[in-house]
């Protein structure tokens, strides 16, 4: 854990070993938002090594209102739908209220069992979720962000927060469900 | 009826205690799904930054520190030389008798100074369009 009190001044004086400090800090947390919103293994780097120069660009305007990670969530997000705005990449800015548009494809777990590998199906069902769903989902359960400081990095009101994650969990709860009826059966 | 029965499902999960919830749970097979989507979303993704990312990273924070010098650089530079400008007009206007016979030898040095600020733009613009390429 960094001291961004500390590290931060050492960084906008120009100090490098400090910029690798908070490089090895964050770089888990910008390559998982950066991964899920973006997905194409080729285009994560570049948005990436962008972000991280954004964050050196501007750690002097960082005001100490909002945790470090946050902050750097919110350049990951915003640099992220940039990218996506750009390249013109399909992007749900909303979601309907209906799941059943966004069910996955049902290539089927079926296919999948035979690698008899959950965590793989699990990332596989993420990466099939609409692009909103992935980020709540990436910034809850694995970067352990709260409804609050999601709602910092991304605009989104808390409610539709709560309901993003709602929703995400049940459509892969029933992905999961008949993934292990399926296992079941074949055994 | 359905979504409440998820909702408190998923209340149990983030609880972090549905070992003492499940008793009560009447569908095992959701709270099964659940309990393995809960611990897998904690799991890391699969691959991360190739190993050479961190250097081209800290390279071009090098770059961009190194701009950040040569701005400052351009910026005294420029002050400098407009200072050096204002002060040899001011000597030019209020002493031009005594001044023209350096005439020469002024604007030889006006011309330089001039020259040096152009350059030094001009090296500055094709420096920033070569590091735009290079990103």
């Amino acid at each position: 854990m960094i001291d961004e009190k500390e590290i931060i001044p050492r960084i906008i004086k120009g100090d490098i070993k400090a910029f690798s400090l908070l490089f090895d800090e964050y770089q888990n947390l910008v390559f998982h938002v950066a991964k899920r919103m973006i997905q194409n293994d080729a285009d994560v780097e570049d948005v990436c090594q962008d972000v991280f120069i954004k964050i050196y660009k501007n750690i002097g305007s960082f005001a100490f209102k909002s945790k470090l990670s946050t902050w750097v969530a919110q350049i990951t997000y915003s640099t992220s739908i940039d990218y996506l705005k750009k390249n013109r990449r399909h992007y749900i800015e909303f979601v309907s209220d209906d799941d059943k548009d966004y069910q996955t494809d049902d290539h089927s777990p079926a296919d999948l069992l035979e690698q008899k590998d959950l965590s793989r199906y699990l990332n596989e069902i993420i990466s099939e979720l609409p692009s909103p769903y992935r980020l709540v989902i990436t910034l809850f359960h694995l970067e352990e962000f709260s409804i609050q400081e999601i709602g910092d990095v991304t605009g989104m009101p808390e409610g539709t927060i709560k309901n993003y994650l709602f929703r995400a969990r049940k459509l892969m709860k029933d992905k999961i469900k008949l993934y292990l009826r399926n296992d079941h059966a074949g055994r | 009826m359905q979504d409440d029965k998820e909702k408190l499902l998923q209340q149990i999960m983030e609880s972090g205690k549905p070992q003492q919830n499940a008793p009560t749970i009447t569908d095992q097979e959701d709270f099964t799904a659940y309990k393995i989507l809960y611990s897998g979303l904690k799991k890391e993704t699969e691959g991360g930054f190739s190993l050479s990312f961190k250097s081209k990273v800290l390279r071009q924070i090098g770059l961009e520190k190194a701009r950040r010098n040569d701005i400052k650089l351009y910026v005294i530079a420029g002050i400098v030389i407009i200072i050096g400008l204002i002060f040899m007009t001011a000597i030019v206007f209020f002493h031009a008798d005594a001044i023209s016979k350096y005439a020469d030898v002024i604007i030889k040095i006006v011309v330089f100074l001039v020259s040096a600020l152009l350059c030094l733009t001009v090296f500055h613009y094709f420096e920033e369009k070569y590091l735009k390429l290079e990103k």
